[in-house]
C-alpha cells in the first residue's frame, strides 16, 4: 500500500524533467554541504587568507577521500544515499508547494531532521569532539558498534518517511473529499 | 565561531605546562608600541615546555600537532602530509614540527598517549610516535591496552621494554596526557588532529582535519612571507 503511494507520488514529480534535474542537483549539493560543515574552520581559514578556490575545491575532494578512507565504504555509501534522499525529498516538497502552495506541515518537513542528522554524521576529516560533548561520553562516534553508521541509518530512516508522508500528501490532493 | 573567540587572545596554561622558552608568548592582552605582527583569527598560547619538536631550532615557524594515537585521521595525516611536510619545510629548517598528544577516543589513547612520554624518556619519542601510527587498529579494538603497547614497542629499535613497562605501569604520566587534553579543550580544539601554525609574534592558524598538503602549503608560506 504505502509502496504503491510512494510509487504513484514519484511518477506524478518525476515525469517533469525539471524535477529530475532538480534532484540531481540537490543531492550534489548536500554532498558538497555535508562536507563543507564539517571542514567549515579550514574553510574559514581559507577564506581569511585569501586562498584561490582551486584549494577550497581540493578540500572538498580531500574530504570526501578521507570519509572513503578512514571511515570506509558503509559510511561513504551512507553518505552519498542520504544526500540523494535529500535531493528527492526536496524536490517533493519543492513540488508539493508547487501543486498545493502548501508545505504540509510538520510531517512533510520531518525530512529536514533527517538532512540534519546526515550533516552531523558525516563528511567529518576529524575525529570530532563535538559529538563527544554532545553524547558526554570519551569515544564520540567510536562507542557505537557501527562507529556512528547508526545515526546515518536514523537519517535515512526518518527521509524515507519523510517522503512517504509528502506522497501519501501528494496522492490526497490529486482527489476530493467527500 | 570557534576561532572569532580566540582573535587576539592568548590561551592561558595550567602551571604545569611551563613555557617552552623557544615559542613563549607574553599571555596579555597589553598592547605596545610595535606594530602587530599578528594574523587576523590567530590563536596565541605556550607550547609546553615538555614538548619535542622535529626539525630546526632556528626554524620561524611552529606547526603544532594535536593527534590522537587512536584517530584514523591523525594516522592518514601523518601517512599523507606529514612526509611532503618534512620535505619541503621540516628537514630545510624552516618549520619546527610538535605533535602534542589528546586523548578523545578513550582509555586505550590514555595509555598510548603515556607510552609516548615513556619512550621519550629514552629519547624515542618520534619513533615511538612513527611505529604507533604506522601500526594503529581501529578504535577502541583492545589493540591499544598497556599490555598490547608494550608488545608493540618491543620492535621500536632500541628502546628498552623493560624500563618502559615499568614506566607505563607507573602510569607517572597520566596527568600530562589528561593535562594536554584539557589544555587542547582551552585552545578550542574540536577533533583530531588539529594543527596550529604559526609563532608567538604573528600567532597560530588553525587547520582542523586531516587536509591536504597543499593546505598546509598555503598557510606555511603566507607564514614566512
Amino acid at each position: 500500500m504505502s509502496t504503491a503511494v510512494m510509487k504513484n507520488a514519484f511518477q506524478s514529480v518525476f515525469r517533469n524533467p525539471r524535477y529530475v534535474l532538480a534532484s540531481a542537483l540537490i543531492s550534489l549539493f548536500m554532498f558538497f554541504i555535508f562536507i563543507l560543515v564539517n571542514n567549515s574552520s579550514t574553510f574559514v581559514t581559507l577564506l581569511g587568507l585569501n586562498s584561490p578556490p582551486t584549494l577550497l575545491v581540493e578540500v572538498i575532494t580531500n574530504g570526501a577521500a578521507n570519509i572513503l578512507d578512514a571511515s570506509g565504504i558503509a559510511l561513504f555509501s551512507s553518505v552519498i544515499l542520504v544526500s540523494i534522499l535529500s535531493g528527492i525529498t526536496i524536490s517533493m516538497i519543492i513540488y508539493k508547494r508547487q501543486m498545493t502552495k502548501s508545505f504540509g506541515g510538520k510531517k512533510n518537513l520531518a525530512g529536514f531532521g533527517g538532512i540534519f542528522g546526515g550533516a552531523v554524521s558525516s563528511g567529518c576529516s576529524a575525529c570530532s569532539t563535538t559529538v563527544v560533548s554532545i553524547l558526554g561520553v570519551a569515544g564520540g562516534l567510536s562507542i557505537f558498534p557501527l562507529k556512528g553508521l547508526e545515526i546515518s541509518l536514523l537519517s535515512i530512516g526518518i527521509l524515507v518517511a519523510s517522503m512517504y508522508f509528502i506522497s501519501k500528501g501528494l496522492v490526497e490532493s490529486d482527489r476530493c473529499s467527500i | 565561531m570557534t576561532l572569532g573567540y580566540f582573535i587576539g587572545n592568548a590561551i592561558p596554561i595550567g602551571s604545569n605546562f611551563q613555557s617552552n622558552n623557544q615559542s613563549s608568548v607574553t599571555n596579555t592582552g597589553v598592547t605596545t608600541d610595535q606594530p602587530s605582527k599578528k594574523i587576523a583569527g590567530s590563536v596565541n598560547f605556550d607550547i609546553p615546555s615538555f614538548a619535542k619538536f622535529k626539525g630546526s631550532s632556528s626554524a620561524t615557524i611552529n606547526l603544532v600537532e594535536f593527534g590522537d594515537y587512536q584517530c584514523p585521521f591523525c594516522k592518514r595525516f601523518f601517512e599523507q602530509t606529514e612526509p611532503q611536510l618534512y620535505k619541503e619545510y621540516v628537514d630545510t629548517g624552516k618549520v619546527r614540527f610538535y605533535f602534542l598528544d589528546v586523548s578523545i577516543l578513550g582509555d586505550d589513547s590514555v595509555t598510548l598517549g603515556q607510552g609516548a612520554w615513556c619512550a621519550d624518556e629514552q629519547g624515542k619519542y618520534y619513533e615511538y610516535h612513527d611505529y604507533i601510527y604506522s601500526n594503529q587498529g581501529e578504535e577502541n579494538s583492545g589493540w591499544g591496552t598497556p599490555d598490547k603497547v608494550k608488545n608493540l614497542v618491543e620492535n621500536i629499535q632500541g628502546l628498552d621494554v623493560e624500563e618502559f613497562s615499568q614506566c607505563l605501569d607507573s602510569k607517572k604520566y597520566e596527568s600530562r596526557t589528561e593535562g594536554l587534553t584539557k589544555f587542547s579543550g582551552q585552545l578550542g580544539l574540536s577533533g583530531t588532529p588539529t594543527m596550529f601554525i604559526g609563532n608567538s609574534e604573528m600567532g597560530y592558524t588553525v587547520i582542523t582535519g586531516a587536509q591536504p598538503y597543499s593546505v598546509f602549503k598555503e598557510v606555511i608560506d603566507k607564514g614566512l612571507g
